[in-house]
């Protein structure tokens, strides 16, 4: 069974005069097994660098991370903001690129390339595809990897609004059925409810603010009126926190 | 105020069109046939100079010298001179000009130091390395071979320099972040990034060198196609240097058509699908 165990987690940037500015300040939190957690909260509070620091891509001031899947590391999957596609390789050769595993690599990418509704475009190459088949392809060659963990930023905040909620049913459906330990970044309120088991709210300064359960059950579509509700009073509480930040980003003095 | 009628929407009936590729066959005239215009323009210009001017040869008395020269044994023998200083020079170039292109490409520190030592090789023309290496090593094979490094050596680390900062960090940040092996970073994102700018680099070494080769040869040497030129320059005979500009211009024709040209296709295919 695969866990993200993060304690004490604090990250600091330092400017070229040697100004410190905290982003992270003391995180905890604990994903395990085939859970979905968003981590929502407003600009500046830290969620991409979180995310950045769980995938070994940033370094992290103090604080544990660990990721791993029974005795052993993790094997992670990585959905980007944008696709970030090699262009000078085909789909298939971008699935390739990322497979540790070589065995059956081609059936496994043809199989979630199936799922994201691309099977027939494994010889394209990126600029042949629309900016939404692009991310689909993102999206396959992060499960395509077979992760234990499964971690994605904003992967839809640059596609339109039909896009995006295709993608996210593509999305829960691939979830469904293979049931990762999966750690998503959104700002979009709507989506976290539609997908999560558990929402994070990080606030403004770096930490945890509140933690919801979304006990709802799935599939679920924006539509339906438990996940309206939801999101209606998540929206609520989270409003109240953007408030807050920008009341205190107004009180800092220029 | 009057209702307009909305005409409707025309309709489609069948199956959606497929967008259509330029075919091979398409793809392969267009640039055959350019080149074929270009020639077919110098040879028009090159027949009027001969018409209106009378100390111009003409192309049938300057491939007459050409053969002459393949009878005696001078042509091929002297080609093969200079390819060998040629290809010499500018291998040790290419190498060394990698190197210290990634160098300058990866360290602010090596950009600062080299960049202007790199502009000044650039603005230098090839005669001043020419002349400079005749006095230096006087009539002998370091001579050409030197001028062919130094007249490469800028043209390669500048456009290196220039590939290396353009890999995108970000891919590198998706290899990172999959996990994926150095070895394989290097093959598909540094290698196939580089790939443009490196022909480039390649492409304007090869006029460079070839240039400072000729010159060089004709300063400082008593063999090769630069020598020859200047021999036939001497004698005060344009048909005999014409023939030998010619070689000099096909063989840059042919290296950059028959060899780079394809080579570039083949790298950059995925930027015109």
């Amino acid at each position: 069974m695969a866990s993200i165990d993060i304690s004490g987690l604090v990250k600091d940037y330092h400017d070229r005069a040697g100004n410190r500015t905290r982003v992270l300040d003391g995180i905890d939190l604990s994903i395990t097994g085939e859970t979905f957690v968003s981590i929502v909260g407003p600009s500046g509070s830290g969620k991409t660098t979180l995310l950045n620091i769980v995938s070994g891509i940033e370094s992290h001031t103090a604080g544990n991370v660990s990721l791993r899947a029974g005795d052993r590391d993790a094997r992670v999957g990585y959905v980007f903001q944008d696709p970030r596609l090699l262009p000078w390789r085909t789909v298939d050769q971008n699935l390739s690129f990322v497979q540790h595993d070589r065995d059956g690599w081609a059936e496994r990418a043809q199989h979630y390339l199936d799922l994201v509704g691309l099977g027939h475009l494994g010889d394209r190459f990126p600029a042949q595809l629309s900016g939404g088949q692009q991310q689909r392809v993102g999206i396959a060659r992060a499960f395509s990897v077979e992760p234990d963990i499964l971690l994605m930023d904003e992967p839809f905040s640059h596609l339109d609004a039909m896009t995006s909620r295709t993608l996210r049913e593509h999305l829960e459906r691939i979830w469904l059925e293979s049931r990762r330990t999966v750690m998503f970044v959104t700002h979009d309120v709507t989506e976290a409810v539609q997908l999560s088991d558990r929402i994070v709210v990080l606030a403004p300064g770096g930490h945890v603010h509140e933690t919801i359960e979304v006990d709802l059950p799935r599939p679920r579509r924006a539509s339906d009126p438990a996940v309206a509700v939801l999101q209606a009073e998540v929206l609520a509480r989270f409003e109240v926190l953007e408030a807050r930040a920008a009341a205190a980003r107004a009180e800092v003095p220029a | 105020m009057t209702a307009t009628a909305i005409p409707p929407a025309p309709t489609r009936t069948g199956p959606a069109p497929t967008p259509r590729r330029p075919s091979r066959t398409r793809a392969l005239v267009g640039p055959a046939l350019a080149l074929l215009a270009s020639v077919a323009t110098m040879l028009l210009v090159w027949q009027l100079a001969v018409v209106l001017g009378d100390r111009v040869p003409s192309l049938a008395d300057t491939i007459d010298r050409l053969s002459a020269e393949q009878a005696s044994g001078d042509l091929w023998g002297n080609v093969a001179v200079s390819m060998n200083r040629f290809v010499l020079g500018l291998v040790v170039a290419l190498v060394v000009g990698t190197a210290l292109g990634v160098l300058m490409g990866l360290s602010r520190f090596a950009e600062n130091a080299l960049t202007d030592l790199t502009m000044a090789g650039l603005a230098a023309p090839a005669v001043i390395w020419a002349l400079l290496t005749t006095m230096w090593f006087g009539f002998g094979w370091l001579t050409p071979v030197v001028t062919v490094f130094l007249a490469a050596l800028p043209f390669v680390m500048v456009n290196i320099a220039k590939a290396v900062r353009a890999v995108p960090s970000d891919l590198l940040l998706v290899a990172r972040a999959f996990g994926v092996s150095r070895t394989e970073v290097l093959r598909h994102v540094v290698a196939p990034a580089v790939a443009g700018s490196t022909v480039a680099a390649v492409r304007f070494a090869i006029m460079s060198a070839w240039n400072g080769l000729l010159l060089a040869e004709w300063f400082g040497s008593t063999s090769g196609v630069g020598w020859r030129s200047r021999y036939w320059y001497d004698a005060n005979q344009l048909d005999g240097f014409l023939a030998w500009v010619l070689v000099f211009i096909a063989f840059l024709v042919l290296v950059d058509q028959v060899v780079l040209g394809p080579v570039e296709r083949r790298l950059t295919r995925w930027r015109s699908v």
